[in-house]
């Protein structure tokens, strides 16, 4: 059994009267790809927003690296390792494509106030550093000819691969990707697959949310259901295909299927 | 790169040429006008740490300012400290002051953000008017002894101008380093949008808290400058006024960048000295004019500036590329 990265116990999430997350177990482990699905509303990217420390949990505990994490905020979540990306694109627009990756890049730069100020010999080493880091990720994304443009100058296909991108920046062992192929066209879809199969490739596991079927059942090496913000199925693509509740779930009938 | 480089030595040396020039400016009228300016400058460059970089709005950037004064003031009247040890105390002390503003308030964001700092400018005011043992209330503080440096003293406007316009230009180096590093980067992210700073691994919290600091930090600066160039300081000059008009200065002169502040602060001096015969109405056509600006140039006089040099600068390379290509080609036919 591979090692387990994240560990989520229990994980509830409460909004007022509702319960947008309950008792959610959650499992990533090294390596691997994690599909979360389930019908509108289900609890999914507030479940994302839980892992990534965005969202505080109401009740239940978090582990990364078997350290407990739920008290800590996003950006230290980033230093342990979780990368994400959202279902509406959050790039900086009036900034190019490099810009945003260098700010990506933010942990593994000297930024002391004394290095910052005296551009020292380590400064200006970190600086090219991130900078030849992002280069090489825009050439691996296929983008590397759009660096200087401004975001803002970007389809939305290539929008998204500069935020997977920015999230690589942080050297993540766990992306998070909120539906990155929504709005895609089935050509880009299969270009998206390669791309995620990619990054697994290079040892990072990645947690995918997304609603096109056939790419959560082709790329996923295990799925989670949620519907109404609980956890109602877990398994292998194979399982989850012929699981009766998702079924129901999905297709709201009874024993419609 | 390159080119960067020749603009940042230019740059320095349009600098050093200001200030040797100040030694041998005689008009005292303008003398005055030009200390002031610079000081008007240094206060908006502070602001623009929040404002423009940070996105984090500052209505009591006089409180600063005032502490900063009332720090060299008291220093060199009552414990009769050195000017520049008093300076660096105006420095650190504000730093801290902005350091602990920013704990409670960086939580805050647009107007509330907004309230609590014009709070915390209107509180320095009443401090200074009311714990009279200390501060002298209404009266103020007299008999600052002007600095003196390496024996000459600064009394006389022409070096002082030449003083205060090397502090500007080693705050303005700073913030330039500042501003491009990870630091600036950070900023300018929180200013975009606090959650992809966040999910960057930036610190967010942190971050606000240093631009908080830095920007106290200059201004208080300012201010010490301003106690050792009048050697008489009093309430009235840090006003709510006086925040509206440094947060005014960074606005008009172009936030989020480097030389904008310095633009503004030139503009509005000019401006309100160029209005000054008309007495009254003055403050009419001044704000008049405020407004006009703003409406017809939102991002600044300085970036309005910029991008039309630019894009005649970049329209004149073009131009020159197409020469160069056709020579080459010349060149490439002939051999």
């Amino acid at each position: 059994m591979s090692k387990i990265l994240v560990k989520a116990e229990q994980v509830s999430v409460k909004f007022g009267g509702l319960w947008a997350v309950k008792k959610v177990d959650v499992d990533v482990k090294a390596g691997e790809i994690l599909g979360i699905i389930g019908p509108n509303g289900a609890g999914k990217s507030t479940l994302l927003n839980v892992l990534t420390g965005l969202q505080r949990p109401s009740a239940g505990q978090i582990q990364i690296d078997n350290g407990y994490v739920s008290k800590k905020d996003a950006w230290q979540m980033v230093k342990m390792g979780i990368g994400r990306s959202f279902q509406t694109i959050r790039l900086l627009n009036e900034l190019t494509v490099i810009e945003n990756l260098l700010i990506g890049g933010h942990l593994y730069t000297k930024r002391g106030l004394l290095d910052v100020l005296g551009r020292t010999v380590r400064w200006r080493k970190t600086e090219q550093q991130i900078t030849n880091k992002a280069m090489e990720l825009l050439q691996l994304l296929g983008i590397g000819h759009k660096a200087q443009e401004e975001i803002s100058a970007l389809s939305l296909e290539e929008r998204r691969r500069v935020e997977i991108a920015r999230a690589l920046m942080t050297r993540p062992k766990v992306l998070l990707l909120d539906e990155p192929g929504a709005g895609f066209s089935p050509q880009e879809s299969d270009q998206l697959c390669e791309l995620i199969l990619s990054i697994r490739n290079r040892g990072i596991s990645v947690v995918l949310v997304e609603h096109n079927m056939k790419v959560i059942m082709s790329l996923a090496d295990r799925i989670i259901v949620l519907d109404h913000g609980q956890k109602i199925a877990d398994g292998t693509p194979k399982e989850i295909s012929e699981d009766e509740l998702v079924i129901r779930a999905y297709l709201g009938g009874e024993d419609h299927a | 790169m390159n080119r960067n480089r020749i603009l940042f030595w230019t740059c320095i040396l349009v600098g050093m040429i200001c200030i040797l020039s100040s030694l041998y400016l005689q008009n005292l009228y303008i003398l005055r006008v030009a200390v002031f300016a610079v000081i008007a400058a240094m206060l908006a460059v502070s602001v623009n740490l929040l404002v423009g970089y940070t996105g984090q709005v500052s209505l009591g950037q006089a409180g600063f300012y005032g502490i900063g004064a009332y720090t060299v003031g008291l220093l060199t009247t009552q414990w009769h400290w050195s000017f520049w040890l008093a300076l660096l105390a105006a420095f650190i002390l504000t730093s801290l002051t902005g350091l602990i503003l920013g704990l409670p308030t960086t939580q805050l964001k647009g107007h509330f953000l907004g309230i609590a700092t014009l709070g915390f400018g209107i509180i320095v005011n009443v401090i200074f008017n009311n714990w009279t043992s200390l501060t002298g209330g209404p009266n103020g503080i007299r008999g600052i002894a002007p600095p003196e440096l390496f024996g000459i003293s600064l009394q006389y406007e022409n070096y002082f101008l030449g003083f205060s316009l090397f502090c500007l230009m080693v705050v303005v180096l700073m913030v330039h380093l500042v501003v491009n590093s990870a630091i600036g980067r950070a900023w300018k992210c929180i200013r975009h949008d606090e959650i992809s700073a966040q999910v960057s691994g930036i610190n967010v919290y942190g971050y606000k808290l240093m631009a908080f600091s830095l920007s106290g930090g200059i201004a208080g600066i300012a201010g010490g400058l301003y106690a050792g160039f009048m050697t008489f300081i009093s309430p009235e000059t840090f006003d709510l006024n006086q925040s509206i008009t440094i947060i005014t200065t960074a606005i008009l002169g172009g936030p989020g960048t480097l030389f904008g502040p310095l633009v503004g602060a030139g503009v509005l001096t000019v401006l309100s000295e160029s209005l000054r015969a008309l007495n009254e109405l003055r403050l009419i056509i001044y704000r008049a004019i405020l407004v006009t600006v703003i409406v017809f140039l939102p991002e600044g006089i300085y970036p309005f500036i910029s991008k039309k040099l630019r894009k005649r600068g970049i329209a004149s390379q073009l131009k020159l590329k197409d020469r160069r290509r056709e020579l080459d080609e010349q060149d490439f036919s002939q051999s």
